[in-house]
């Protein structure tokens, strides 16, 4: 058997404050098969670090032009600078721990008001760091294969498509990892578990599967969408 | 400073990129900001000739060392073609835009030089290319690694110039999430010729797959940045290529990379679940 997470479970085992961290890592830790991910889905996870942290550094940036050229520039920045924090946290999908980060990062240089470290940090800092979310999976398990969208696997994804083409996933990108992961079962004859925290996700791979399982040529399609939940992590023991 | 900026944009510029700087500088006028904010378009503008001449270096390595040209005295004739080719860049970047693989992997990538192959075959610019290529084939095998190394320092220097000053104008600028994307994907650009200039130096032939990743990557990322001044993708269609090229720096070149001060989890503790 093998099995593969889609990107929130990634950002689960990364994430220590998220809800998901827990499960996410007894997951990885108890399933003893064979752990395969889609390149795509590790791609997306670390574009998610680069896009949130820099959406703290517009904010940042942002107070900088209001104060740089004051003469208490120090003071002005901490007041702004708390003001956005609140903003933020009022937010339901707020970036309050990334702003926390990239402030903690330049606030030495900010004292010294030596802005051209502030803007190389905040322009480097992301792609020195978010690739280095693939080390934590693998601190936890070895991943066995990493799935390439080679072109004999996107022309089996393409010709799996049209099948599914009434089924709405609130992503696209949702949609696209699901073929990929369909067409890997088919040209491998691999049966696949497919762990996910969406549970709306899930419905969606299971209708799909539905009207798979009725078409003769791609009836032999074995993924297997799961939730992960505590009754899940129960299950594995 | 700002005044001939402005005046170069306007004499660089076709009818219609006059027309769109008239609604840039209105926007200016009309937020009262015409002082201190400085657009991403201009930036890019400003440093046009310089990013079409990196993706041409890309494309064509030779075109990139007109300087070690000049030592046999034939700069002026890559001179031309570079000068010809100008002329038809926004199709010649729509072009490799349209040839870059819809999938983000190496495999697809290094497959990209043979969709480059038809372009550089395509009527409009196949003459400029053979007389480009005859320079090339003219360089016995060592001169040709020579020059791959000397191109990709080339690149290298202009890229370094383009986020200094993207670096620099991150304060003012009043689309600061277009530049930050801008200046992360000119680091990638330059992660990959670093990784060309390496493998240069060590290479003894120039048939190799790896150095052709690096310079169709190159010129696949350059084109897109080129396609953003068009007009023709946004800013955020970077993300793919920037975490593909970051990520493969990590696992071949993680040299490359900044090691951040506190690597350790806590660094992740800040991500969030929402995608």
């Amino acid at each position: 058997m093998t099995f593969s997470i889609d990107s929130c479970i990634i950002i689960g085992i990364a994430n220590k404050e998220d809800c998901q961290n827990d499960r996410s890592k007894k997951l990885l830790l108890r399933r003893k098969d064979k752990l395969v991910i889609l390149l795509t889905v590790i791609l997306e996870a670390v574009s998610t670090y680069d896009k949130k942290f820099n959406r703290a550094s517009v904010i940042i940036l942002s107070i900088l032009e209001k104060t740089k050229e004051f003469e208490k520039f120090n003071k002005e920045f901490e007041s702004l600078m708390e003001k956005e924090r609140e903003k933020e946290r009022k937010k339901e999908k707020n970036i309050v721990n990334f702003l926390r980060l990239a402030y903690g990062m330049i606030e030495p240089h900010l004292r010294n008001e030596n802005f051209k470290k502030v803007n190389q940090i905040l322009l480097d800092h992301p792609i020195d760091t978010s690739p280095r979310i693939w080390g934590m999976v693998e601190s936890l398990k070895e991943i066995k294969e990493v799935i390439f969208p080679e072109e004999k696997l996107r022309a089996t994804k393409n010709s799996i498509e049209p099948i599914i083409s009434n089924i709405n996933f609130r992503k696209s990108k949702d949609r696209q990892h699901f073929l990929f992961l369909c067409a890997y079962s088919l040209d491998t004859s691999n049966d696949l578990d497919y762990i996910t925290t969406d549970g709306r996700y899930v419905l969606n791979m299971l209708e799909c599967m539905y009207l798979m399982k009725k078409n003769k040529k791609f009836k032999n399609i074995r993924v297997n969408p799961i939730l992960l939940t505590d009754n899940y992590i129960a299950s594995l023991n | 400073m700002k005044i001939r900026k402005i005046l170069d944009f306007i004499k660089d510029s076709y009818t219609s990129k006059v027309e769109r700087f008239k609604k840039i500088f209105q926007k200016y006028i009309n937020s009262g900001k015409m002082n201190t904010t400085i657009d991403t378009e201009m930036v890019l503008n400003s440093f046009l000739n310089t990013l079409f001449d990196a993706f041409l270096a890309s494309l064509k390595p030779v075109v990139g060392s007109i300087d070690l040209l000049r030592k046999k005295h034939k700069d002026y004739l890559i001179n031309k073609e570079i000068e010809a080719l100008s002329k038809k860049k926004e199709k010649l970047v729509m072009a490799i835009m349209n040839a870059s693989p819809e999938e983000i992997s190496y495999e697809s990538y290094t497959k990209v030089s043979e969709k480059f192959k038809e372009i550089i075959e395509n009527p409009e610019f196949e003459e400029n290319f053979k007389r480009i290529d005859k320079l090339f084939q003219d360089l016995n095998p060592e001169e040709q690694i020579n020059l791959l190394n000397n191109t990709g320092k080339n690149i290298h220097k202009m890229i370094l110039e383009i986020r200094d000053d993207i670096s620099t104008k991150l304060i003012e600028t009043s689309d600061k999430e277009n530049m930050l994307i801008l200046g992360q994907a000119f680091r990638c650009v330059d992660f990959l010729i670093r990784d060309l200039i390496e493998s240069t130096k060590r290479k003894k032939h120039i048939d190799d797959e790896h150095i052709s990743f690096c310079l169709n990557y190159s010129a696949v990322l350059l084109s897109k940045i080129l396609a953003i001044y068009f007009n023709k993708i946004n800013y955020d269609a970077l993300y793919s290529d920037i975490a593909f090229i970051t990520f493969y720096t990590h696992i071949n070149n993680p040299h490359f990379l900044n090691e951040p001060k506190e690597v350790d989890d806590s660094l992740f503790t800040i991500l969030g679940a929402e995608i």
